[in-house]
C-alpha cells in the first residue's frame, strides 16, 4: 500500500480510529491491533513475504532473549552470529544472489571462460533492507548490553513490523522505538498535530516534487543518448530533487503517521541540499542508515582512528557497504566509492567536522563563501546522483560524457508550460525549506503569525497535493525498492 | 483528542467544498459540441469506422477511402484530443458498431495515457454532457474520482469561462466526407506551419493500457483493430516499453516504424500531416486494410 495511495487515504483513518477508540488505550491490544495492521498493510503488496518478517521477529525475538540469559561469551556471540547469519543470509538471497551470479559469470566471460550459471527467478520483498537493519540493531545492541530483550513478542512483533516505517524507514534503533510499545499510549494532541504537519509537507514533497521531477528525469534518462548536454544537466538536477522529494517526503510522512499513534521516531533528513561539505550532507541526508552504519559497521571497525591507511580503508568500507545497501548494482558501488572520494580529503584534514551547525545560523542571508560552497557540494551530489540513476554504468558515462563534451542532442527539451510550473514548485520548496531550516518541519510557524494565515498557507499546500494526485507519473517510492 | 479530530475535519470539509465547487465550475462547462458530427458516410450496411481525435481531420482522405472499399461506408468518429479518451468512445456507442462492422482506434499517443481517461480539468474538452459524466462515474468509478481530484486549481478560472458554444444533445447523426482541413488552403498547399512537433510522451502502465483494452473489448462487438498513429522522425519520444506492450497485446494492423512520417508532410502540430501526409497516410492505411479484409 503506498502512501499517496486512495487506499491508504482509507485505511489510516480506520486504524487511527479503532486504535484510539476501540482500544480505549490498552497497551497490549493496541500493539496486538498494530501488528494485524502491520502485516495487513505489507500484505497488500505480497501476502507471502510476510513470512520473511514473521521469520525475522521469531528469530531475533528468541535470539535476543537467548543472548540476555547467557554470560558464557562464547555463547553469546554464537547466538549474535546466528541472528546475523539468517537475518543477513535472507537479504543476500533475495537481494545480491543474482548479482553475484551475473558478476562471477561476465567476470569468467571476460577471461575467456564461459560458465552456466543459473539464476534466481525471484522478486525483491519491498523493504527488506529496513526491517532487517531494524532487527539486527536489536540484537546487536542486547548482545553489547546497550538494552534488555524484550520479553513481550506482541511489543517485538509490534517493533519489527510498525506500518509507518515498515518499507522505507527510518531504520530505527531498538534503543529508542522498542521501550515506546511497552508504554501505554494516550493521545497526545501536540504530538499528532506536528505529525499531520509533518505528513502535509512530506506529502507535498512526494506527490508535487517527485512525482513531478519524475516526468523529465524518466524522459531525460530513458533516452539520454538523444538529448544535448544542457537536457542532461536537467535531466540530472530533476532527479536530484525528486530523489529528494520521494525519500524525505516519505520519511516524513512516516514520521508524521507515527506521531498520529503517539510513537516518536527519529528524524532522518535535515535539509542536505543546504550542505557546505559533504560530510554534511551524510549528517543531514537518511540519517537513520548513516548513523545505523556509524554505530554498528564504521565504530567496530575503528572508524577514524588508527593511521591514514585505516582511515582511508574505513571511509571507502563505510561507503561501499552504503551504495551496496542500496542496490545490487555495480552503480550503486560507484556511487558510494564517489562520495568516499568526495568525503576523504575532508577527513584526511580533519575539516569534516567543520560544518555543524545551521548553515548562517538560520539568517536568511549567508556569507559569499558558505553560499559557494553549498553550490560546489550540491554541484558534487548532482553527479553523484547520476550514478544512482543510471540502469548501468555505461549509461552514467555517457550522461557524464554528454554534459562535459557539450553534446548536441537530436531532440530539444521542450519547456512546456508544465515545466515552468515545476521549477516554480522548486522554487517554493526551496524558499520554504532555507527559510525554516533551523526547524524540524520548515511549515511549522511561530505564535506571532495569524492563525488564519497559517491555515491558508495549510489550505493551499493540501490543494497542491490533491490537484498533483494521481497524475500519470504518481508512482511508487524509489526507495521500496532497497 | 476531540480538538484534533474537529481541526482535522473542518480542514478535510473546506477541501471537499473546494473540490466540489470546482467540479460545479466544470459541470457548467459541458460542451457536448461535435459529438453528433462524423466523417464519410453511412450508405453501407457494413462500416469501417475509424476513431481518433482531429487527426482524423488531417490524416485521413475519407472520399478516396470510401472510392477503394466500396461494401463498406468509411466512417470517421472523433473528439478533439483534449477530450480524452472516454468521450470518444462515447461518442463511437451513438453508432452502435455491429458485429460485422470494423472498428478502427487510430488515437494519437498521448490517449493511452492515464490522464487522459476522462479528463475532467481538461482545457477545450468537447463531447461532454452530464449523462456522459454519470458513465464515466459507472464504468471507471475510481478513475472518475481521481479525474476530480485532479481538476488543477490553476485551471479552474479558464475552466469555468469555457461556456458550452451550443447545446446539441439530442441532434441528429450528420456524415461529411469533408473535413475541417479541407477548408485550410495551406494543408491542401502541402504546407508546413509553425507549431510543436515533438511528442514526448514516456508514461508505461500497462494496468491501464490492460483496462483500456477489456473496455473496448467488451463495448463493442464489432471486429476492434488499432493503428499506430503518425510520428514526426527524429521528434518523437514514446516509452519502449509501452510501444512493446501495445505491440503485442494489442491488435495493431500497423507497425510503429511504419508510422514515422518525414518533415515535408507536416502541417500544424505533433499529430497533424498536411495534404500530401494525408494522402500517404491514407494509402498505408488501405494498403493494411487491403491485406486484413483478405
Amino acid at each position: 500500500m503506498l502512501f499517496n495511495s486512495l487506499e491508504f487515504g482509507i485505511f489510516l483513518p480506520l486504524v487511527f480510529g479503532i486504535y484510539w477508540f476501540i482500544n480505549n488505550g490498552k497497551r497490549d491490544v493496541q500493539n496486538l491491533f498494530l501488528v494485524g495492521a502491520s502485516y495487513y498493510f505489507y500484505g497488500c503488496w505480497d501476502w507471502r513475504f510476510l513470512s520473511l518478517i514473521i521469520l525475522s521477529t521469531l528469530v531475533d525475538y528468541v535470539i535476543g532473549r537467548q543472548i540476555e540469559r547467557s554470560n558464557d561469551k562464547k555463547h553469546r556471540k554464537i547466538l549474535l552470529f546466528t541472528s546475523l547469519f539468517v537475518n543477513l543470509g535472507v537479504l543476500f538471497f533475495f537481494k545480491y544472489f543474482n548479482f553475484f551470479v551475473d558478476s562471477f559469470t561476465q567476470a569468467f566471460t571476460f577471461f575467456g571462460q564461459n560458465i552456466e550459471a543459473s539464476r534466481l527467478d525471484i522478486i525483491l520483498p519491498v523493504g527488506i533492507s529496513f526491517y532487517t537493519f531494524q532487527t539486527l540493531s536489536y540484537t546487536i545492541d542486547v548482545y553489547r548490553k546497550k538494552m534488555v530483550a524484550e520479553n513481550n513478542l506482541v511489543s517485538f512483533a509490534a517493533y519489527v513490523s510498525f506500518f509507518p516505517q515498515l518499507v522505507a524507514g527510518p531504520i530505527e534503533r531498538a534503543t529508542n522505538l522498542l521501550p515506546q510499545f511497552s508504554v501505554k499510549k494516550t493521545f497526545d494532541y501536540e504530538l499528532a498535530k506536528s505529525g499531520a504537519q509533518l505528513m502535509l509537507w512530506g506529502f507535498f514533497k512526494k506527490v508535487v516534487i517527485a512525482d513531478n521531477c519524475a516526468v523529465f528525469a524518466n524522459m531525460i534518462f530513458n533516452e539520454h543518448q538523444d538529448y544535448s548536454w544542457n537536457s542532461l544537466i536537467l535531466g540530472a538536477l530533476f532527479f536530484t530533487f525528486q530523489i529528494y522529494g520521494d525519500f524525505s517526503g516519505y520519511s516524513d510522512i512516516a514520521i508524521g503517521t507515527a506521531r498520529l499513534f503517539g510513537f516518536k521516531l527519529m528524524r532522518n533528513f535535515a535539509f542536505p541540499y543546504f550542505s557546505r561539505d559533504i560530510a554534511e550532507f551524510w549528517r543531514r541526508w537518511h540519517i537513520s542508515l548513516s548513523t545505523w552504519f556509524r554505530d554498528y559497521l564504521y565504530i567496530p571497525l575503528g572508524g577514524s582512528r588508527g593511521g591514514t591507511s585505516q582511515k582511508i580503508k574505513n571511509t571507502f568500507i563505510i561507503f561501499l557497504v552504503s551504495g551496496f545497501w542500496h542496490g545490487a548494482n555495480w552503480t550503486f558501488l560507484v556511487w558510494g566509492a564517489l562520495n568516499a572520494l568526495y568525503f576523504l580529503p575532508l577527513m584526511l584534514s580533519n575539516r569534516n567536522r567543520n560544518n555543524i551547525e545551521i548553515v548562517g545560523n538560520g539568517n536568511f542571508f549567508i556569507s559569499i563563501v558558505d553560499f559557494l560552497n553549498i553550490l560546489v557540494t550540491f554541484g558534487l551530489t548532482v553527479i553523484a546522483w547520476i550514478f544512482f540513476r543510471s540502469e548501468t554504468l555505461t549509461q552514467a558515462f555517457e550522461i557524464l560524457k554528454g554534459i562535459f563534451t557539450l553534446t548536441d542532442g537530436v531532440i530539444d527539451f521542450n519547456m512546456t508550460n508544465k515545466v515552468w510550473l515545476l521549477i516554480g514548485y522548486l522554487t517554493f520548496l526551496l524558499t520554504v525549506e532555507w527559510i525554516g531550516r533551523t526547524k524540524e518541519n520548515p511549515i511549522v510557524f511561530k505564535n506571532t503569525i495569524p492563525k488564519v494565515v497559517v491555515w491558508c498557507f495549510y489550505f493551499f499546500l493540501a490543494i497542491l497535493v490533491i490537484d498533483n494526485f494521481g497524475n500519470s507519473a504518481s508512482q511508487e517510492f524509489i526507495y521500496f525498492d532497497f | 483528542m476531540i480538538k484534533f479530530l474537529k481541526y482535522t475535519l473542518v480542514f478535510v470539509l473546506f477541501l471537499v467544498a473546494f473540490k466540489l465547487i470546482q467540479l460545479a465550475l466544470v459541470y457548467t462547462n459541458l460542451s457536448s459540441k461535435d459529438s453528433s458530427n462524423f466523417y464519410g458516410s453511412s450508405a453501407m450496411e457494413k462500416r469501417i469506422i475509424l476513431v481518433g481525435s482531429s487527426n482524423l481531420d488531417f490524416n485521413y482522405d475519407y472520399q478516396l477511402l470510401q472510392n477503394t472499399f466500396k461494401e463498406y461506408a468509411i466512417v470517421g468518429c472523433n473528439l478533439n484530443e483534449p477530450s480524452g479518451f472516454y468521450a470518444t468512445v462515447h461518442k463511437l456507442k451513438k453508432l452502435n458498431p455491429k458485429k460485422d462492422d470494423i472498428v478502427i482506434f487510430c488515437f494519437p499517443h498521448s490517449l493511452y495515457e492515464p490522464d487522459k481517461l476522462i479528463p475532467l480539468g481538461s482545457k477545450g474538452k468537447k463531447g461532454f454532457s452530464s449523462e456522459l459524466l454519470k458513465s464515466a462515474a459507472r464504468d471507471f468509478p475510481l478513475d472518475f474520482f481521481k479525474a476530480v481530484l485532479n481538476i488543477k486549481s490553476t485551471d479552474t478560472f479558464k475552466l469555468s469561462k469555457e461556456k458550452p458554444t451550443k447545446k446539441t444533445s439530442g441532434e441528429a447523426i450528420q456524415f461529411n466526407f469533408e473535413t475541417e482541413a479541407d477548408e485550410l488552403t495551406e494543408f491542401l498547399e502541402c504546407k508546413k506551419l509553425d507549431g510543436a512537433f515533438n511528442i514526448q510522451s514516456t508514461g508505461f502502465d500497462a494496468n491501464h493500457l490492460k483496462k483500456m483494452l477489456e473496455y473496448i473489448e467488451n463495448s463493442f462487438e464489432s471486429k476492434v483493430w488499432f493503428r499506430f498513429p503518425v510520428v514526426k522522425e527524429s521528434e518523437y519520444l514514446v516509452s519502449e516499453e509501452r510501444l512493446n506492450y501495445l505491440d503485442t497485446h494489442f491488435p495493431f494492423i500497423n507497425k510503429f516504424d511504419n508510422s514515422i512520417y518525414e518533415d515535408q508532410y507536416w502541417y500544424n502540430q505533433w499529430y497533424h500531416l498536411n495534404s500530401c501526409g494525408r494522402e500517404l497516410n491514407t494509402s498505408k492505411l488501405m494498403d493494411e486494410l487491403t491485406i486484413e479484409l483478405k
